[in-house]
């Protein structure tokens, strides 16, 4: 192995401070490691992505995949939707379905999900201070925005099939999956607490199953949710795997 | 060599009683054996997942022509539901026991009465519901003639709440995702996959589809009683057409 991509949401991100389980073992190892973590979005969002530029597939040789919330999807997150039907046909000649999706700015849309919508219906001040400061809003265009984005979630889920909507994201995933067979790329499918789902939805990919992390970890600063202690065991964890041969790198 | 072909996709993948096939008049030509799976009004990710959950079709089938049409087309809530409604309905899927959840499964079993099968062409329909267009979503969707207009009211508010809502683009990827998923596990399998596009607005960027054969059609008129759309003769124009592009080697089976 020589170029391992760590692809997914916010798990997937190396922060600064508290560094990443992978990085740390692919340092041990002197692999070339790269980070794609996309903050709260979904596995369509997050495979769209990567796969919008073909140059990806052929760069890495193994893929450590953090597998998300499969209720996740992209929503508008401005007042009027650009995106009207009648015009959606037109464009459909012009531009590839992929890059229409992966071209839209964060601006324009919202990475909707159950918990997202809980946290913006109970943000607090300081939060919202944050957030503002985050995407270079004032606080009046942060408020417009959490509110156009309460609305558009609830609407979304409250007419949505939820069933529909996670088949859709594991035919995203399961695209993943077959490409990399394709394509002869080592993929690792990373299990996070409440995504414990029938090893049978995966179309045989290995997994590396960190659903028995503690769910309750205690709020902290790090991007990826994790602190160093919490990387340290996942890292030792992950070299048991791989000493098992219950993982194949 | 061919012989065993599966015709699939939404309501264009039908076998018509009266007006046929051209696919099935192809294959009767040519001693195929030949299947019809056409679930009307279905989007790619509900066609596909259905044709997926039953594992042996990808091995019974040699070719499959794969009908292309709406990605727009989605499944929304039959009824109108309250926030506490969806958060119940959300929360059991995040509590159903640990390693049970087959999301496959779960979208396949829901019943046809639950679920709308949308799409901005089955709306502009319903709006413009005549006695016929009522007929036939009274028949394929098996609504009885007492409740057809409730359904119909129902179904155009849905409709038009969720795509006011949803984001095209995420729809849209979805949808195709599913049909990437149906091109790489036939490629896998090496079962040939032709797409057909009834649409001409449907004619995309071929690039997006994996040096994957597309039989492109004419465009017909719709307004008759065929189950598929198309009469007999359009299907005899067709089938001509189809002929055609195999001799020219435009297709190759």
């Amino acid at each position: 192995m020589k170029n391992l991509l760590v692809l997914g949401d916010s798990y997937a991100l190396l922060d600064e401070k508290h560094g990443h389980w992978a990085s740390m073992w692919a340092d041990i190892n002197n692999i070339s490691v790269t980070h794609m973590g996309y903050p709260g979005a979904g596995h369509v969002h997050i495979i769209n992505k990567f796969l919008a530029d073909p140059i990806f597939i052929e760069k890495y040789d193994t893929i450590f995949y953090s597998v998300t919330d499969f209720l996740r999807a992209d929503v508008p997150a401005v007042k009027d939707k650009k995106d009207k039907i009648e015009t959606y046909y037109n464009r459909l000649r012009k531009k590839q379905i992929g890059k229409s999706l992966s071209d839209i700015s964060d601006r324009e849309l919202a990475h909707a999900s159950p918990s997202l919508l809980n946290s913006l219906e109970t943000i607090s001040q300081e939060d919202q201070a944050q957030y503002a400061n985050l995407l270079n809003y004032t606080n009046e265009q942060v408020k417009e925005r959490i509110d156009i984005q309460i609305k558009n979630i609830k609407g979304f889920y409250n007419s949505m099939l939820i069933q529909w909507i996670s088949r859709a994201n594991l035919f995203a995933l399961e695209t993943l999956i077959l490409k990399c067979r394709e394509k002869d790329v080592n993929l690792v499918l990373v299990m996070w607490p409440g995504i414990q789902m029938h090893k049978d939805n995966f179309d045989g990919a290995q997994i590396f199953d960190c659903t028995t992390l503690n769910d309750d970890l205690e709020r902290n600063n790090s991007t990826n949710h994790l602190t160093s202690s919490d990387h340290k065991k996942l890292l030792v964890k992950l070299s048991t795997e791989i000493m098992k041969e219950n993982i194949k790198l | 060599m061919l012989k065993n072909l599966l015709v699939l996709g939404d309501s264009y993948s039908k076998l018509d009683a009266n007006h046929s096939h051209w696919a099935t008049m192809w294959a009767n030509i040519n001693n195929i054996n030949i299947d019809h799976m056409g679930h009307s009004g279905g989007s790619h990710v509900y066609i596909v997942n259905k044709f997926l959950q039953t594992e042996s079709l990808l091995e019974k089938y040699d070719t499959i022509f794969y009908t292309v049409t709406d990605f727009l087309s989605l499944d929304l809530q039959a009824n109108e539901i309250s926030t506490q409604e969806s958060t119940d309905t959300i929360r059991s899927f995040y509590n159903a026991p640990t390693n049970t959840i087959d999301i496959g499964k779960i979208l396949e079993d829901m019943p046809i009465k639950d679920k709308v099968h949308s799409s901005p062409w089955i709306l502009k329909r319903l709006k413009n519901a005549n006695q016929q267009i009522k007929d036939w979503y009274s028949m394929t969707f098996g609504y009885s003639e007492q409740d057809i207009e409730k359904v119909i009211k129902s179904s155009i508010k849905n409709m038009e709440t969720g795509y006011n809502i949803v984001l095209t683009q995420w729809i849209s990827r979805a949808n195709l995702f599913a049909l990437e998923t149906l091109i790489l596990k036939c490629k896998e399998k090496n079962v040939k996959l032709l797409l057909v596009m009834p649409w001409q607005n449907m004619f995309l960027d071929t690039a997006m589809f994996n040096d994957t054969q597309i039989f492109k059609c004419p465009q017909f008129s719709m307004e008759n009683n065929s189950e598929n759309h198309y009469t007999k003769n359009d299907h005899k124009q067709l089938l001509r057409k189809f002929i055609k592009d195999l001799e020219n080697k435009e297709i190759i089976l």
